[in-house]
C-alpha cells in the first residue's frame, strides 16, 4: 500500500464495520510510514474532539407536556376536506335525482350514453372472440402499468409521510 | 424489554395516546439531539423535535411495522432538520448563543468556560461542513447507526453514506487541526 492509499483509507482505521484486510493493510503500511502514522493520530484527536466536546442535550418535562398538548390539539392532514367532499357528494346526488324527475330529455340522454357504452361493450366482446390472446396480452401489461402508478405512489407518499 | 416496547408501539399505532406519550418520553432526549447536530441551535432542536412527534402522532398508523418504529422517526427527525436548516441559511439566520442555556456539571468556573470555548469551536467547525456531511457524521458518531440504517434514513446508497462520512472526517480533521495539513 502506497501512501496516498493509506491516507485515503485512515477514516475508516477504527470503524468497526471497515474491511479486516484493508485495516491489516494499513497497518503494515503505518509500520514503515511516519507521515501517515501522524495523519491517522490528528484524525483520531479530531473525532475524540468531536465526541468530548459535542453538547448533549437534554429536555424536561415541559417538553413532553407541550409535544403532548401540541398533539392533542392536532388533526389528520386533510381532515377539514372531508366534510366539504360530503357535502359535495349530496348536492350531487340531489341534482342528480332532481334533473331526472323534472327533464325528459336528461332521461334520454342517459340512454344514449348508455347505448354508447353497450356498443363499446359489444366491441370488446367481438376482440375477446377474435383476438383472446391480444385481450389477455393487453390486460397484462394494463395491470402491470396499473401496478408500477399504485407503487409509485404508495413510494411518494411514503417519503411525503417521512 | 424489546417485546415490552414493540406492544407499546403496536398500540401507539393504533391511536392510543398514552402509548405515544410514552414513546415521547422514551425518544425525546434522542430526537432533540440529532436535531441539534443537525441544527446546531437547541431551540431549534427542540421545536424539530416536537414537529417530529407531531408528524409521528399524525401518521403512525401508516407505519409498516413496529421494529422500524425509530428509524422512521429518526427519519422524519432528519429531513425536517435539513429543511429547516436550508431555510434557516436562505434567510441567512444567526444562531444563537446557546451556552447560557445549557446544563454542565464541570466542577470550576474556569472549566466551565474552558468546555463552552472547546464546544464552541467544535460547532464552529461542524457549521464549515456541508449540510450532507454533517448529517451523515451525526448519525454515525453521535447515534452509531451502521452504514445501511443511514442509507434507509437519507434514502441514498450505501457507497455514497461512506463517502460522505469519508470527507466529512478529513473536512474536519483539516478544521480542528488545520497546522499538521
Amino acid at each position: 500500500m502506497d501512501c496516498k492509499t493509506c491516507m485515503s483509507s485512515l477514516w475508516e482505521y477504527n470503524d468497526p464495520d471497515s474491511d479486516r484486510d484493508v485495516i491489516r493493510q494499513i497497518d503494515e503500511h503505518l509500520a514503515i510510514c511516519s507521515a501517515c502514522s501522524r495523519e491517522l493520530k490528528a484524525l483520531n484527536d479530531a473525532s475524540i474532539f468531536l465526541k468530548e466536546y459535542m453538547p448533549v442535550l437534554t429536555v424536561d418535562r415541559a417538553f413532553v407536556q407541550a409535544t403532548i398538548h401540541k398533539i392533542s390539539f392536532s388533526k389528520p392532514v386533510g381532515s377539514f376536506l372531508r366534510p366539504i367532499v360530503g357535502v359535495g357528494v349530496v348536492l350531487s346526488l340531489l341534482n342528480l335525482i332532481v334533473l331526472i324527475i323534472i327533464c325528459p330529455t336528461c332521461i334520454s340522454l342517459f340512454f344514449t350514453i348508455g347505448e354508447i357504452l353497450f356498443t363499446f361493450v359489444k366491441l370488446g366482446a367481438v376482440v375477446i372472440q377474435t383476438a383472446p390472446l391480444f385481450q389477455m396480452a393487453f390486460g397484462i401489461v394494463l395491470s402491470a402499468l396499473l401496478f408500477i402508478v399504485l407503487v409509485s405512489i404508495r413510494q411518494l407518499s411514503l417519503r411525503r409521510i417521512a | 424489554m424489546a417485546e415490552e416496547l414493540s406492544t407499546i408501539i403496536q398500540h401507539a399505532m393504533t391511536g392510543d395516546k398514552p402509548a405515544f406519550t410514552h414513546l415521547v418520553w422514551r425518544y425525546k432526549d434522542h430526537i432533540v439531539n440529532i436535531a441539534f447536530g443537525v441544527m446546531g441551535n437547541p431551540q431549534d432542536a427542540e421545536d424539530i423535535a416536537q414537529e417530529t412527534f407531531l408528524k409521528a402522532y399524525l401518521s403512525i398508523g401508516r407505519l409498516s411495522s413496529a421494529n422500524a418504529f425509530y428509524q422512521w422517526l429518526v427519519r422524519i427527525a432528519v429531513n425536517l432538520s435539513i429543511d429547516k436548516k436550508k431555510a434557516n441559511t436562505l434567510r441567512c439566520a444567526q444562531p444563537l448563543d446557546f451556552f447560557s442555556a445549557l446544563s454542565s456539571s464541570a466542577p470550576s468556573p474556569d472549566d466551565v468556560i474552558e468546555q463552552h470555548e472547546q464546544q464552541r469551536r467544535l460547532l464552529d467547525a461542524l457549521d464549515c461542513l456541508s449540510l450532507d456531511q454533517r448529517t451523515v457524521l451525526i448519525l454515525r458518531e453521535f447515534q452509531e447507526f451502521s452504514y445501511q440504517e443511514i442509507a434507509l434514513i437519507l434514502d441514498i446508497p450505501i457507497g455514497t453514506v461512506r463517502s460522505r462520512i469519508s470527507s466529512a472526517k478529513y473536512r474536519l480533521r483539516e478544521i480542528l487541526a488545520p497546522e499538521r495539513c
